[in-house]
């Protein structure tokens, strides 16, 4: 932010002690960008996620509101902004209206870490990562106020196990990124983007096995706290009757909803960042890149498109698999999940010491592994296409109708 | 004695009740299930029914019998040809009146096209009480083709009216026998495959289901299980082949009895498993059926005003969820004197309230999906 | 074994509670009288032979000068079905439960509580199952009459339109 503010400024001849003002109004408005990104995005991904699930269970999916039923996000948010506004009686009616709002900010403090290009990133910090995990401790106090604020014994268990499952789940989280800090050196988002390299077998997921391994337990344990199928017990229709936001309607609802939807995106985005080499150009350095405007451009469309890949993914596995007990959770977390993190930060430690000594054999694990993911990918496009040709029904590969 | 004064006389302090209501999601039907908990395990869930109460019993003594057919559509809506066939059976052994051949074979066909139909449902449901909600819209999905199916044969796709004293209502032709042969194509082995390979074969699936609500062949036995209930926890009991009606002893088909596919015999997942057999089963038999049916009538001679001689009978099938009986008395006159009707769901009742003691309330769920129980099978 | 080998059996057991085997239109059984009812179904569940161990329903008859209740039993091990006849005084009718011989027994003896008002001794729940707690008379009754209101809800169904 700090270098866009001195291009401003030498850009358009002002005096240097101006720079305060540039600086504020600069972060004004990317506040500004990073709410609208967000919602919009929450809104987009809610029609997309309405489509796939659709798809995906014989049937259309909303396709009246505009051009395939484009506009329904704004036709339902519309309409809970009209709703009458019910606050129960007895609730704790302070903490029953601010908890909606605790957990939007908690999530969307995030995306001032997160780095769309080489220059537009809200504030570069060098603590980036562990800020991103102390930030969404909010999520978690305003889980627990919705909970115990909506007066009924429902939701006080769906809170209950809601905060249990999100604070036990931050383990593995952290844990797993540590496994991309050892051989980057830095915490920042940005610096270990550029540290990666631009083509596939440069990126950090394919440094060292333990990192292959640890962008899976990064993604399970990311899923888990954003309280997405397999792990959403807390807000467990069938159960609880929608959990922790049972008592809430209109607008404070879909609160609750934007956030778990943002939240994919960010899950999307730190994984893009930290693994798959974000907003990289194969074949451009960094210089390059963030000299011209078009190769930022074409830097923030591909760190879209790979992490809305990654939402993809997690819009499939939440209509494909069924939930997890509370007690499986939690022996997830806690047996399986967090003495294989602490293992891969032992073994990425060792590969990283080990490629200090043999440069060469930090090529060859390299290829190697990317070979190895090309495989997975190939069998898993020729299970698609063996499903395809065995299915009784013809396949609509135009999924638009 | 009184449902408050049940609940004082046991109540402890450290714990909590909760009130699974009348409405909520995942009950199958309108039935209440007082949870006394301490949290997260569970006490006791004590099942209050008869939301759904309509004196059917009673109304059975008002009605004449030709009349009363619709009524048994309702006692439970899901497995509906089931209930018809068990009245219209008994009234006929009462009357002793012989059913014609086509006839028997045009009710095996739609009963077992509606067993089909209602264990779509039932698996479905498990499968989106324990989360996935898939598997339930891909079940209805074939399901409406087997209620298309049964529009073009009676004109109604969920309670039929299809039997009457003496035969059937309405005859087949070959249009609705190639659409019944284009389902079943598609159906057997096609959708039972991939319905596998989606959910039974599900790890999560298959560790939420396995040794929750496990019942011993004794218990199930003792606390008057029957139907899919009772076979998955051992007992190789079919009222299709071991007490035969109509023309089941023509086809040839086996019975899945549960023998712990993945954990305990008789525990959730068993039953799960023996209803997803239970369809290839029925599948089967529509095969053989569609191939031989004989030619003639429909209905048989049955006289104007049905007066059965006084006596007594008890005609039971073996339905979608066990047996489903009819205790007809009748007294000379036009209307039943007392028509008593034996449901499978009432007593798998008070095997979910006594195996609920000690389990999860995520379990609860899981064991009320896997008893697969109706509203109006309780409460008639 | 049927109907007319267990009757020779039982009556073996009680002699003079037991009435001869009654064929009436398709379906036959005997009555017993309602004092060895527990002694008769120990009988009937455990002995060698017979292991009736399913109790399938309790139907409650009314018929008009006495109650008579029914009972059908499975035996899967040998495949066979028995139905069992009691009589009961229409007033004050009260029979020894057998819920804990058979679990299943709970839930079809509190349905006849309800329905028919016959009270079953040493009961571990006995309450009404299906109408409300403060319903008041017994429906299945040839003799029930509905009440004019439920709470203030009228319950007649003719001359509806002219209350308006």
């Amino acid at each position: 932010m700090l270098e866009l503010s001195d291009r401003i400024i030498e850009y358009f001849g002002l005096s240097h002690q101006y720079s305060l003002i540039v600086i504020v109004v600069l972060f004004f408005v990317y506040g500004l960008f990073a709410l609208t990104f967000g919602s919009l995005f929450a809104g987009i991904t809610s029609w997309y996620e309405r489509r796939i699930a659709g798809r995906m269970q014989s049937r259309i999916g909303p396709n009246r509101v505009g051009y395939q039923g484009f506009w329904q996000w704004l036709a339902d948010g519309l309409k809970c902004w009209f709703k009458e506004d019910i606050i129960p009686r007895d609730t704790d009616s302070l903490l029953f209206r601010i908890a909606p709002y605790l957990v939007f900010t908690g999530v969307l403090c995030t995306f001032v870490v997160i780095p769309f290009s080489p220059s537009v990133v809200g504030s570069d910090m060098n603590v980036g990562i562990v800020y991103i995990i102390a930030i969404t401790a909010l999520v978690v106090a305003g889980i627990l106020m919705a909970g115990w604020s909506s007066n009924s014994k429902w939701t006080l268990l769906g809170g209950i196990r809601s905060t249990a499952q999100m604070i036990s789940y931050e383990i593995p989280v952290a844990l797993s990124l540590i496994v991309v800090i050892i051989p980057a050196g830095t915490l920042s988002l940005q610096k270990i983007i550029i540290s990666q390299g631009g083509a596939p077998y440069n990126w950090y997921i394919f440094h060292n096995p333990a990192a292959f391994v640890a962008f899976f337990v990064y993604f399970i344990a990311a899923l888990a706290e954003g309280n997405r199928t397999p792990f959403d017990l807390p807000e467990a229709e069938s159960e609880l009757v929608a959990g922790y936001n049972t008592e809430y309607s209109g607008m404070r609802f879909l609160f609750f909803l934007f956030a778990e939807w943002m939240n994919l995106y960010v899950i999307g985005g730190i994984a893009t960042a930290l693994f798959l080499g974000g907003w990289r150009i194969p074949g451009v350095s960094y210089e390059v890149q963030s000299a011209s405007i078009w190769l930022e451009f074409l830097g923030f469309i591909i760190y879209l498109i790979k992490a809305l890949i990654l939402v993809n993914v997690i819009i499939w596995l939440r209509w494909t698999l069924p939930r997890l007990r509370i007690d499986q959770l939690m022996i997830m977390c806690y047996k399986y999940l967090l003495p294989i993190s602490i293992l891969l930060i032992v073994i990425s430690i060792i590969f990283t010491i080990l490629y200090e000594l043999f440069p060469l054999l930090g090529v060859v694990v390299r290829v190697l592994l990317f070979l190895t993911s090309l495989l997975i990918l190939g069998y898993f496009s020729y299970r698609v296409y063996y499903n395809i040709k065995n299915f009784p029904d013809k396949v609509y590969l135009k999924w638009m109708i | 004695m009184t449902l408050e004064e049940r609940l004082n006389a046991v109540k402890r302090d450290n714990e909590i009740l909760l009130n699974m209501g009348p409405q909520h999601p995942s009950t199958h039907g309108v039935i209440r299930f007082i949870v006394r908990s301490d949290g997260e395990i569970m006490v006791e869930a004590l099942p209050v029914v008869g939301y759904l109460h309509r004196g059917i019993e009673k109304l059975a003594e008002m009605t004449p019998y030709a009349g009363f057919i619709p009524y048994t559509d309702r006692v439970d809506y899901l497995a509906a040809m089931f209930c018809n066939h068990a009245f219209v059976m008994g009234v006929e052994r009462l009357l002793g009146i012989e059913v014609p051949r086509r006839a028997e074979y045009l009710r095996v066909i739609a009963s077992e096209l509606n067993r089909i139909a209602s264990h779509l449902i039932s698996l479905g449901s498990m499968a989106m009480d324990i989360g996935a909600f898939t598997p339930f819209l891909h079940g209805i999905r074939e399901r409406e083709l087997i209620n298309d199916i049964t529009e073009m044969l009676c004109g109604a796709r969920l309670t039929y009216n299809y039997m009457r004293i003496g035969g059937v209502s309405n005859d087949i032709n070959d249009k609705i026998l190639k659409k019944i042969s284009d389902f079943l194509d598609r159906f057997l082995p096609g959708f039972i495959e991939e319905f596998n390979r989606l959910i039974t074969y599900n790890e999560i699936l298959v560790k939420r289901c396995v040794n929750i609500g496990t019942i011993s062949s004794e218990e199930a036995i003792n606390f008057g299980l029957v139907g899919p209930n009772l076979r998955a926890s051992g007992v190789k009991w079919d009222l299709r082949k071991n007490m035969p009606y109509s023309v089941y002893p023509e086809f040839k088909f086996e019975v899945p009895v549960g023998e712990g596919f993945r954990g305990s015999v008789g525990d959730s997942y068993d039953r799960f498993v023996v209803r997803v057999k239970e369809m290839e089963e029925s599948a089967k038999i529509i095969r053989q059926a569609i191939s031989s049916i004989p030619d003639g009538e429909i209905m048989a001679k049955v006289p104007k005003r049905i007066k059965p001689p006084a006596g007594e009978v008890y005609s039971a099938v073996e339905s979608a969820r066990g047996e489903l009986g009819y205790h007809i008395i009748s007294d000379g006159l036009e209307n039943p004197y007392r028509c008593k009707i034996r449901t499978g769901s009432f007593s798998a009742m008070k095997a979910i309230h006594i195996k609920s003691q000690g389990c999860f309330i995520a379990d609860l769920v899981v064991l009320i999906a896997s008893m697969d129980i109706v509203a109006p099978e309780i409460d008639r | 074994m049927n109907i007319n080998e267990v009757h020779s059996e039982v009556v073996k057991f009680f002699p003079g509670k037991i009435s001869d085997v009654i064929t009436s239109g398709k379906l036959s059984f005997f009555y017993f009288d309602r004092e060895i009812i527990y002694d008769l179904f120990l009988v009937l569940r455990d002995k060698i032979g017979m292991e009736f161990k399913h109790l399938s329903y309790i139907a409650s008859v009314d018929m008009k000068d006495h109650f008579e209740l029914i009972y059908c039993l499975y035996s899967y091990r040998w495949g066979s079905v028995i139905h069992l006849k009691t009589r009961l005084n229409r007033e004050g009718p009260h029979i020894r439960t057998i819920s804990d011989l058979f679990v299943a027994a709970e839930w079809h003896e509190r349905e006849a509580y309800d329905l028919m008002g016959i009270v079953f001794n040493d009961h571990p729940d006995l309450r009404r199952i299906m109408l409300p707690d403060d319903f008041e008379g017994h429906p299945l009754r040839k003799d029930f009459v509905e009440k004019d209101n439920y709470h203030g809800i009228p319950t007649r169904r003719d001359k509806i339109l002219g209350r308006f």
